[in-house]
């Protein structure tokens, strides 16, 4: 799994990495058609199933919690580490392929490790997924 | 004085053109499968099915306009035509979702998801990634009303590192709006259905 579907903004970004970073990685353009809307965003939303323990928790304890530096606090300290996979599908479908396109642009130009890169990678074929569902006709 | 009681200062910009520094969350009738099975006493899977079609949809459509009074008395701005429009919606995301979700499942793939995951699990506090995600799962579950509502939804994202996402094109109610509050029909009510157990809007069984 060494490829890395980015849009051809993305790959100017990819190509001004190191050349030892971009070493052993397929590129391919991420040709679909990424665009979302409030009124898809709200559904999706409403739509989304939680059910992992640990996501509930946390949103339980955050309900109670009306300062922004409380919730900065919680958020600082919160990983998705014992999150099922599930709801990591079922949150990133509600978050949609913008969002993570914008979360992809602030990482790509940041990144300094192989880590970083396949941490791009992971976002950016999940991303693809979302492409591919939302949009089947213009990925084809 | 905490910069949570401070809102307006830093509202978004098109807040502060629009001398705005309060929202509010509409409190509405949004068709999901789990209000549907709830209020017309359907199953949720046969809800979710009939809402990827277009027969399915004027059924629901017409089951619900059976209960139009109801529906008035429970959402004021409850509308015939917006309620066509939410069932299409929905009827269509359904089918994204259901196209995703078997992309995720699909044997061949679901090793290079499992990674993917595995990858996103292993990000850090203050992770853009993991910050959206939070952020996500809080408006999800109703928790981020108040902050919403003050405008401080943007503050908590921008504290965390998503400022780029928030601060220019996108407020953060449009990136991730508030999930409006579908009242529960009444319970034993006029449509006659107890109210659910699960307090987390749209939780349910997967579709």
């Amino acid at each position: 799994m060494n490829v890395l579907f980015l849009t051809a903004e993305e790959q100017k970004a990819f190509e001004a990495l190191s050349a030892k970073l971009r070493d052993g990685w397929e590129v391919e353009l991420e040709h679909g058609d990424i665009r979302d809307d409030a009124a898809h965003r709200a559904m999706r939303l409403q739509l989304l199933h939680l059910h992992d323990p640990t996501l509930l928790a946390f949103v339980k304890c955050g309900s109670t919690l009306n300062d922004v530096d409380a919730i900065v606090a919680l958020m600082s300290t919160t990983t998705l580490k014992n999150v099922s996979d599930a709801d990591l599908a079922e949150l990133c479908f509600a978050l949609g392929p913008v969002s993570l396109t914008k979360i992809l642009g602030m990482l790509l130009p940041k990144v300094q490790t192989d880590d970083e890169l396949e941490a791009v990678q992971a976002i950016a074929f999940v991303r693809h997924s979302l492409i591919s569902a939302m949009h089947p006709s213009s990925t084809r | 004085m905490s910069r949570s009681s401070a809102p307006l200062a830093d509202a978004t910009s098109d807040d502060r053109n629009q001398g705005r520094n309060r929202r509010e969350v509409a409190s509405k009738f949004v068709p999901t499968p789990e209000r549907l099975s709830q209020y017309l006493e359907m199953n949720i899977q046969e809800v979710a099915s009939a809402l990827q079609s277009v027969e399915g949809r004027q059924m629901i459509y017409q089951k619900l306009m059976e209960h139009q009074q109801d529906l008035l008395k429970i959402d004021p701005l409850f509308n015939p035509a917006l309620l066509r429009e939410q069932l299409e919606l929905a009827g269509e995301v359904l089918h994204q979702k259901e196209r995703y979700l078997q992309d995720v499942q699909s044997p061949e793939k679901k090793g290079l998801f499992k990674r993917a995951w595995e990858k996103m699990k292993s990000f850090g506090g203050r992770h853009p990634f993991v910050t959206a995600i939070l952020i996500l799962a809080l408006i999800a579950g109703g928790a981020a009303l108040t902050l919403y509502a003050t405008g401080n939804l943007e503050l908590v994202a921008t504290r965390l590192g998503l400022g780029k996402m928030f601060g220019a094109a996108d407020a953060a109610g449009e990136m991730m709006p508030p999930v409006p509050v579908t009242p529960l029909p009444p319970g034993a009510g006029e449509l006659g259905i107890p109210p659910p157990a699960n307090p987390i809007p749209g939780a349910g069984k997967p579709i």
